[in-house]
């Protein structure tokens, strides 16, 4: 019964949603620490100008230079 | 000053769509009639207002690790909320023809690469700044194609049901209203703006170099 | 014949890019070179279509437990986003020649909102199982077959063709894709 009243309807939620949180920030942290395999390491892709993406070529260089820009 | 080049370099050097080319769907999807282009423009504003508000606030206590996730959470929450509010408050048909653009934000890179980019490493006002400039960028870039498209399109220019006639509808030129139509304006729009700064950079070269010879 | 005219309009119809305007970004970015819009396509068929699976029995449980119209888009893109993750570490981790070649364009396809308008498609439409499966590939075909067939455009427009200077680059390329949009329009009004 507690499961349709407003307030369980409130809970499920918020559970629905920390679970989906944990699970991307976990396996976001899993992808991120597995190492690309050889060969793999300077894969780089100049398609767009997404500069967020783990595979643009200013993800290096951006880091020490663009800090105000 | 300063303040005034991080405005100028999202509504102008780096505008989203028409230099740096990020988010081009709803600049290609909700620029039908000037209506969509506007109400558009709000949501891009209020979820990148808010967006980078939040974000900056928070740069300092986000693991370095996890900021991306932090912010693809902040993003979704941000765009439901939208999505919702204008479900609410905005008139049926614009909402129905926004139709899931409004959802899409969500993934529109534009919104991304500013936390990134911008907001992650700088002050709250700055972040604003940056904000305003480019959702103003943004504005510009579809308010433009909207307007030529439904000008050309149907001959006329509507705003909440009213419209006014400006070229007489037998010399309207339908392709301009269909998809083929949004592409075309879109690219002619962007050769334009191309065209237009290449002979600012040019002239103000020439003013340099007028400088140093005197 | 139901799942032949929803794969028909999905393909080329009401194709992804060309009349619904999706992926606009990595169509135009990744569209330069062949090779590349080959695999962006593959890559996006696959994840279009594992997604949407899971996408459909999450939409289901979301309604078990009453909460489907307001959860949707932010459990769908976080499902859809730990997917892409988790997808690029299994690649990584056991079959890095799949990677080499596909894994360039993993994280670009969770910022692609063809995915997650799909998902978002599949329960406005209320299709069941095998409808989703069908139009889920059937999307991501019509996408791969247009950024496959404008490399080929492009790749001449960027050597050969002469035009004026501004048109350079990705403004000449959006007017093509308005040609190209024509032509689709002539698979719009067939209905089976």
């Amino acid at each position: 019964m507690l499961l349709t009243s407003d307030i369980g309807q409130v809970f499920i939620s918020i559970g629905v949603v920390a679970f989906c949180v944990l699970l991307f920030v976990g396996t976001y942290l899993l992808n991120k620490k597995t190492k690309k395999p050889e060969g793999c390491e300077t894969l780089n892709c100049e398609g767009c100008s997404i500069a967020n993406c783990s595979h643009h070529p200013n993800k290096n260089k951006e880091k020490g230079e663009k800090e105000n820009d | 000053m300063k303040k005034l080049k991080v405005f100028l370099n999202g509504l102008l050097y780096e505008n989203p769509t028409l230099v740096i080319f990020l988010g081009m769907c709803p600049a290609l999807g909700t620029t039908g009639t000037i209506e969509n282009a506007v109400y558009m423009s709000l949501c891009v504003l209020f979820v990148l207002f808010l967006s980078n508000v939040i974000i900056s606030s928070i740069r300092k206590i986000v693991p370095n690790e996890v900021r991306i996730p932090v912010y693809i959470i902040i993003i979704a929450t941000l765009v439901s909320i939208v999505d919702m509010l204008f479900h609410a408050y905005l008139p049926y048909d614009v909402y129905q023809s926004l139709g899931s653009f409004i959802s899409l934000i969500v993934v529109n890179c534009i919104i991304l690469g500013r936390a990134e980019s911008f907001a992650s490493k700088n002050k709250v006002s700055d972040s604003i700044i940056d904000a305003l400039g480019y959702s103003a960028g943004f504005a510009m870039a579809i308010i433009v194609v909207a307007f030529f498209r439904e000008l050309i399109g149907t001959g006329a220019l509507s705003w909440a049901g009213h419209s006014l006639q400006i070229i007489p509808s037998e010399y309207a030129i339908k392709l301009f209203s269909t998809n083929s139509g949004a592409f075309i304006t879109l690219g002619l729009v962007v050769a334009g703006y191309t065209a237009i700064m290449e002979a600012v950079k040019a002239k103000k070269a020439a003013k340099e170099k007028l400088a140093e010879n005197k | 014949m139901e799942l032949f005219s929803i794969a028909f309009a999905a393909l080329l119809g009401s194709n992804i890019i060309l009349s619904r305007f999706l992926g606009i970004c990595p169509f135009l970015g990744v569209s330069k070179k062949t090779s590349n819009a080959v695999g962006m396509g593959i890559a996006l068929i696959a994840v279009v279509t594992l997604s949407a699976i899971i996408c459909f029995f999450l939409d289901k449980l979301l309604v078990a437990l009453g909460l489907a119209s307001y959860l949707e888009l932010i459990v769908f893109i976080l499902v859809i986003a730990s997917f892409v993750q988790l997808l690029e570490f299994f690649l990584k981790r056991f079959i890095p020649s799949l990677y080499k070649s596909l894994g360039v364009y993993l994280p670009l396809i969770t910022t692609n909102c063809v995915v997650l308008q799909v998902c978002l498609d599949l329960v406005s439409n209320s299709y069941n199982l095998l409808q989703t499966l069908v139009y889920a590939v059937s999307v991501a075909a019509g996408y791969m077959l247009v950024i496959v067939i404008f490399s080929h455009i492009r790749s001449r427009l960027d050597n050969t063709a002469e035009m004026p200077k501004p048109f350079k680059g990705n403004a000449i390329a959006l007017i093509t894709a308005g040609l190209m949009a024509m032509a689709f329009i002539c698979f719009s009004g067939f209905s089976f």
